[in-house]
């Protein structure tokens, strides 16, 4: 599974966020994103998932996608960043995840089938969703929601899987578990997770991408998150504890 | 004298159908992000049926074809504007002062140039009283293919509404589903005005729609609760405006607000 841009270039108006950039991600693994408020970290999923317009090209396991939101959703899950999903209406929990299923069916078969359903329930139990599944899901917290999108994503069991700051929301607990499962996908998807706490992955990350309008750095967790990169990446927020590298990010908080 | 009421068939089809209709235009329009559009609809639709009948006039295009042409390019109008960066409160108010003053100027024309064929009173607070079989069947090929088209993609709509990202890299061609979206809207608007009216349209656009929402826990439960409050509302304003003699869009209006805050205090008492 890989995921490769070529010459990618987006640009709101005037205002350039990427400019040619070229890389590869080679999975299964764990890729963190990471930059600032504004670098252009959702941007970059959006890109390549073929949601904004660009210049360039994208690949997904060597297939063109370039533009294309139905041939990127064949591969990828997507867990969108948790404050732009705000439905104007009433719909379950449940509806939610099981509409990644109905969505791809066509009329008049709108119900899951029993290897889809069963998929539901184990989902339901790994992510502890059982208390407020049938609950709206305006009416959920916001770690609540955050694993409901999860789900969503999942369900599909898509190789690839890009989580936009999944750990937004999330208490202690609730990110130590995401965590546990993420590194278990990882172990057999690509993952491709935007966070505000990079020291969450450091261990288990293949590469991590550090974004501040365009890839100010890439590599292994090492080489990037050193105090030169990380200065250039978020400036005057990176402080130093007693040798050991924090990034003070005051927006994220 | 025994209570008596008597109702004429051809008023409980065209309440039932143009009330069907608007059970799903309303949730359409809400789960959509469109509730800007409950304020502009109707103008759009009064402005199509009144140059409709000028056109009728002058180059014999007939009316009712005219009406939903031109209805159709209103709505892609404004809701151009909005794609083109507008904001919808801004588009809003462009499309109100322009409709609203070509408004003034058509039905001041037709009323003083033509001997009233057409009742523009009836585009003004609607009156299905007053229907002939025509009308009905005028209403019913509105209806059902508005019904026809957007019930089976009801569901569908809606997710658009609540992540439309989600919904593109789930397979889904969305701008068909927009266009869909605006054509409906344009025909049932202008289709169903000498019915519903004018003044009644912007309380059947919002709220079957927002009663729904406040009631139900499941996109599932909204979609069907709007359908039913709808029809519910329509079909219970028509007999009480039968019971009072008052206007039946009148009483359907109240009869949808009744509905609404029963529905609110009962969640208040939850
Ligand atoms: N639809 C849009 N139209 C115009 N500008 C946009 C749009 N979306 C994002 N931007 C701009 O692009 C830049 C990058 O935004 P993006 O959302 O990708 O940042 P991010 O890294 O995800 O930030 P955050 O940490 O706050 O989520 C921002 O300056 C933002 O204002
Ligand atoms: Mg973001």
């Amino acid at each position: 599974m890989r995921v490769r841009a070529e010459n990618l270039s987006v640009r709101y108006g005037s205002e350039i966020i990427f400019d040619g950039e070229t890389f590869e991600l080679a999975g299964p693994g764990l890729f963190l994103v990471i930059g600032p408020n504004g670098a252009g970290k959702t941007t970059l999923f959006r890109a390549l998932l073929g949601l904004v317009g660009l210049r360039g090209r994208v690949y997904v396991n060597g297939i063109e996608v370039t533009g294309d939101p139905e041939r990127a959703g064949r591969f990828v899950g997507y867990v969108p960043q948790l404050n732009l999903i705000d439905p104007p209406f009433p719909i379950s929990a449940k509806e939610l995840i099981e509409s990644a299923i109905i969505l791809r069916k066509r009329a008049p078969t709108l119900r899951l089938n029993d290897r889809e359903s069963s998929l539901l329930k184990s989902l339901i139990r790994d992510l502890g969703l059982s208390e407020f599944i049938e609950k709206p899901f305006q009416q959920l917290s916001g770690g609540q929601k955050q694993r409901v999108l999860l789900a969503r994503a999942l369900i599909t069991d898509p190789p690839i899987i890009m989580m936009d700051e999944p750990f937004t929301a999330m208490d202690p607990a609730g990110r130590e578990s995401l965590i546990r499962m993420m590194f278990e996908l990882a172990d057999r998807k690509l993952l491709l997770v935007s966070s505000h706490d990079p020291t969450l992955f450091l261990q288990k990350a293949k590469a991590v991408m550090a974004l501040n309008r365009g890839i100010v750095a890439m590599g292994s967790p090492d080489d990037v998150l050193s105090e030169e990169v990380m200065r250039r990446v978020y400036g005057r927020s990176v402080v130093l504890v007693e040798r050991c590298l924090h990034v003070v990010d005051y927006h994220a908080v | 004298m025994p209570f008596e009421l008597f109702l004429d068939v051809r008023w409980i089809l065209v309440i039932s159908l143009s009330s069907m209709t608007f059970g799903i235009v309303s949730p359409l329009v809400l789960s959509r992000r469109l509730l800007f559009l409950a304020g502009t609809l109707p103008h759009s639709a009064l402005l199509s049926a009144l140059l409709a009948i000028i056109l009728d006039r002058a180059l014999s295009i007939p009316s009712q074809l005219g009406s939903l042409i031109l209805s159709v390019v209103l709505v892609a109008m404004v809701l151009r504007m909005i794609s083109r960066g507008l904001r919808p409160d801004v588009a809003t108010a462009i499309f109100l002062s322009l409709t609203v003053s070509l408004t003034a100027l058509s039905l001041y024309y037709v009323i003083t140039s033509f001997p009233v064929r057409e009742s523009i009173w009836s585009y003004l607070v609607g009156d299905p009283l007053l229907v002939t079989w025509e009308d009905v069947s005028y209403t019913a090929l509105i209806s059902l293919m508005v019904l026809g088209i957007n019930l089976p993609l009801l569901e569908r709509q809606a997710l658009i509404g609540a992540d439309r990202d989600f919904v593109k890299i789930s397979g889904v061609k969305v701008s068909l589903y927009d266009l869909i979206t605006a054509l409906s809207l344009a025909i049932a608007t202008v289709g169903l005005l000498k019915i519903i009216g004018f003044i009644l349209e912007h309380v059947m656009i919002l709220l079957p729609g927002i009663t729904a929402a406040s009631l139900s826990r499941s996109l599932r439960g909204f979609l069907l609760q709007a359908f039913i409050i709808s029809l519910l509302g329509g079909l219970g304003g028509l007999v009480l405006g039968l019971l009072t003699g008052l206007a039946p869009s009148g009483c359907i209006g109240l009869a949808l607000l009744s509905i609404y805050l029963v529905s609110s205090l009962g969640r208040g008492g939850r």
